[in-house]
């Protein structure tokens, strides 16, 4: 949950008053590094594997899209 | 890679398959639904490596689902990506449908109301713009 509080506000902090679409590829750049933290802190700390934690991450990514992408148009 | 993880694959695949293959959101919801339901059921029974393992990647098939959904949605409804394949496929002059579809969907969700001709939004739809108006404004959204 923490991991995708932090993933929202950086977001928001790299879209500043650009559209979503145009500031695509930030947005993508700050959700892989949000992931690449993630799964490590989960790696050290747990057993989950890392196909779970790569479709748990990317449904939060598209859920965050679909949503953040409706409310803007 | 254990059952699991290929279990979770082959569910991941269904559901994008889906999107891929059934446009109407009615079909897509449904199959999606059967999928998320079933992959639930299947793994239940199945050895990860932890509870929490299976649990991320229920939540996980889940919040792929919603967002395929709000994706499909908006591709279904939106006003401007129609006019733009009417506009490059040669038709036009049909946008004002597009734009009574979506007035008609204020109407059925008590949003609006026709008074004298005009339309107003009810004590409903004051609510629902203002909470919107508010989530614009934390977001620092520019309408």
């Amino acid at each position: 949950m923490g991991a995708l509080v932090a993933a929202a506000i950086a977001s928001e902090i790299a879209l500043g008053k650009r559209k979503l679409q145009i500031g695509l590829s930030k947005v993508l750049v700050v959700w892989t590094v949000v992931y690449l933290a993630l799964m490590f802190l989960l790696f050290r700390h747990t057993d989950i594997g890392m196909v779970s934690i790569t479709i748990f991450w990317g449904g939060a990514f598209l859920s965050w899209f679909g949503i953040r992408s409706h409310l803007e148009s | 890679m254990i059952s699991f993880d290929w279990y979770s694959l082959c569910a991941l695949g269904l559901v994008a398959f889906t999107f891929y293959r059934f446009r109407t959101i009615r079909s897509f919801l449904i199959i999606s639904v059967v999928v998320g339901i079933g992959f639930g059921i299947a793994t239940s029974g199945l050895v990860a490596r932890s509870t929490q393992e299976i649990a991320l990647a229920n939540v996980g098939l889940w919040l792929y689902i919603l967002g395929l959904l709000i994706v499909r949605t908006m591709l279904k409804r939106s006003v401007s990506l129609h006019l733009l394949f009417r506009i490059s496929s040669g038709h036009r002059g049909v946008m004002a449908e597009d734009i009574e579809t979506r007035l008609e969907d204020l109407h059925r969700f008590a949003l609006v109301d026709r008074k004298n001709g005009m339309n107003a939004l009810t004590i409903w739809g004051r609510l629902v713009s203002s909470f919107v108006a508010i989530v614009y404004k934390i977001a620092g959204m520019n309408r």
